[in-house]
């Protein structure tokens, strides 16, 4: 038998995950419910996503799947404190990039969402920054070329 | 991988290539085939799940026949094609003839729907004219029905009374994305810059194209386009971090990939997704409500990326403007192009995409190499 696929997800991911999980089982009721009444009046867009989906078929392949994600998942825990100058998966990153500023969290991809700063350590930035360390320059390579200087690293404790 | 970056450029070309329609003996130039294109797919998309028959035959014979008319000539034709893997070449030279077979059914409905398309874009005396003039081509009578309720509704507030109407209207409002440039390259100051139905036709197209080699279902790849911006008739079209007035934005930086602290990226998203969520729920409000909900599933499905394929065709959009943007590079070597090359490499992270990218950036590397600068 195969093995079964393990997700790592940060604490943050976890959590959401689990709400949209929650969500998505009141979503099924009533979409179960006769005469259900349009789920698009009812829902507005989520603090966090959307999960507004007003398709049952959909809804419960969206369950399977996060059900399956949140029982194969390890929760990232921040490393020893002597290699948190290291970027590892679940690191937030301060860097300079032509002398601007940005942030990226490290990230696996089913919770990349780089628009708002999470980044997957698969993406070719991603991957250059892990296993750097502050203050190195790191280089991702291309024609167009980009400069990132590990300004700090942090991990979240709790 | 090198032949498919050609055939992604030479989409971009179909953009600049406008259709004409005579009228009373005068050519008039309306709209380009990409726009067209989309609304005629779009239309298509609405009658076929309307009247429960597949849509998928009917939007790839349209969207071939938008490529073949950009393209007429055999020479241009067959380079186009030399650029697709050899299946998808097949079936570009099938849907090719079939749109040319006056038997072929498919090839009736799509030439129908093509013809009814246009009426949209006329004003009102030249609409009346163009449909007492093409009714008799019209067959099919449910597309009377529709190319009716155009013409009544093209110019009216009234409200629709059957679901033949309730296209007619929504085809109507979502014309406007024919005439709304996407303000990312308006803020760029890009001459003639591309709407955001003309983004949508080439999205459409890649994402079929590229969807396939990851093994998704064309029809899926397709809708999750078609349907992507069509929020933006509502919410308009939102550049990244900045807010709607597009004030105080300078040169220098629109240059660079935008940088702001995590709290606005969040702050940003949020207020965009508020927005786009309100638009897609009103421009659907108007539909059947089962095909009103079809697209409100598609489109937070892609905009959440609930799925691989949303998740796919997400990235892909991204990809798609590192296209448009090489297109504009080319013509113009001040384009700010080094930002989404930047971009797109915090953002990418699927095998195929990168590969795709990768071709890119070989394709254009000396000139490229030079945007580094002499310390470089």
């Amino acid at each position: 038998m195969a093995a079964e696929t393990k997700y790592y997800l940060t604490k943050e991911g976890f959590e959401k995950l689990s709400r949209e999980l929650e969500k998505l089982k009141e979503q099924k009721k009533i979409i179960m419910e006769e005469e259900a009444p349009d789920i698009a009046d009812l829902h507005g867009p989520d603090a966090e996503y959307l999960t507004f989906q007003e398709d049952l078929g959909f809804v419960e392949r969206r369950i399977e799947e996060i059900e399956a994600i949140l029982k194969n998942c390890e929760i990232l825990k921040p490393p020893p404190k002597h290699k948190r100058h290291i970027v590892h998966l679940g690191a937030t990153v301060e860097v300079e990039i032509d002398g601007q500023k940005d942030e990226f969290t490290i990230v696996t991809p089913i919770e990349a969402d780089p628009m708002a700063g999470r980044i997957s350590h698969e993406s070719p930035v991603g991957k250059a920054l892990l296993g750097r360390s502050i203050g190195e320059k790191v280089i991702v390579q291309s024609s167009v070329r980009a400069e990132y200087k590990i300004k700090k690293i942090t991990y979240k404790t709790k | 991988m090198t032949k498919l970056i050609d055939f992604f450029l030479k989409l971009c070309q179909i953009r600049e290539k406008q259709e004409k329609i005579i009228i009373r003996d005068s050519e008039i130039g309306l709209k380009r085939f990409a726009d067209h294109a989309f609304q005629e797919a779009l239309f298509s998309f609405l009658f076929a799940r309307e009247l429960g028959f597949d849509p998928e035959k009917l939007i790839k014979t349209i969207l071939v026949a938008k490529i073949y008319k950009s393209f007429p000539k055999e020479k241009e034709w067959k380079e186009i094609l030399s650029c697709l893997p050899p299946k998808q070449k097949e079936e570009f030279s099938f849907l090719k003839k079939q749109f040319l077979d006056q038997r072929a059914q498919t090839s009736k409905l799509a030439k129908e729907i093509i013809l009814i398309e246009k009426i949209i874009s006329l004003n009102k005396d030249q609409a009346h004219y163009y449909y007492q003039e093409n009714l008799k081509k019209i067959r099919n009578k449910d597309l009377k029905k529709v190319a009716k309720a155009l013409l009544i509704f093209k110019n009216s507030k009234k409200i629709p009374k059957n679901n033949f109407e309730r296209i007619a209207k929504f085809l109507i409002k979502t014309s406007y994305l024919e005439t709304f440039q996407r303000r990312g390259w308006v803020l760029r100051g890009v001459k003639d810059p591309e709407t955001v139905a003309q983004h949508t036709f080439h999205f459409m197209v890649s994402s079929w194209v590229l969807g396939r080699r990851k093994g998704f279902e064309d029809l899926k790849m397709i809708l999750l386009a078609l349907v992507h911006d069509l929020c933006e008739v509502y919410a308009g079209d939102k550049v990244p971090y900045l807010d709607d007035s597009l004030r105080n934005i300078t040169k220098e930086m629109l240059k660079k990939p935008p940088r702001v602290p995590r709290n606005k990226k969040i702050e940003w998203l949020m207020k965009k997704k508020q927005k786009e969520w309100q638009g897609i729920k009103k421009i659907t409000e108007i539909l059947p409500s089962n095909i009103a909900r079809e697209i409100r599933n598609l489109w937070i499905e892609f905009e959440e990326r609930l799925t691989k394929e949303g998740r796919f065709v997400y990235l892909l959009d991204k990809v798609e403007n590192l296209f448009q943007a090489t297109n504009y590079w080319l013509k113009d070597k001040n384009f700010p192009i080094v930002a989404w090359w930047i971009h797109l490499k915090e953002m990418l992270d699927d095998p195929l995409l990168l590969k795709v990218i990768a071709a890119l950036d070989r394709k254009f590397q000396h000139r490229l190499l030079k945007l580094n600068g002499p310390d470089n």
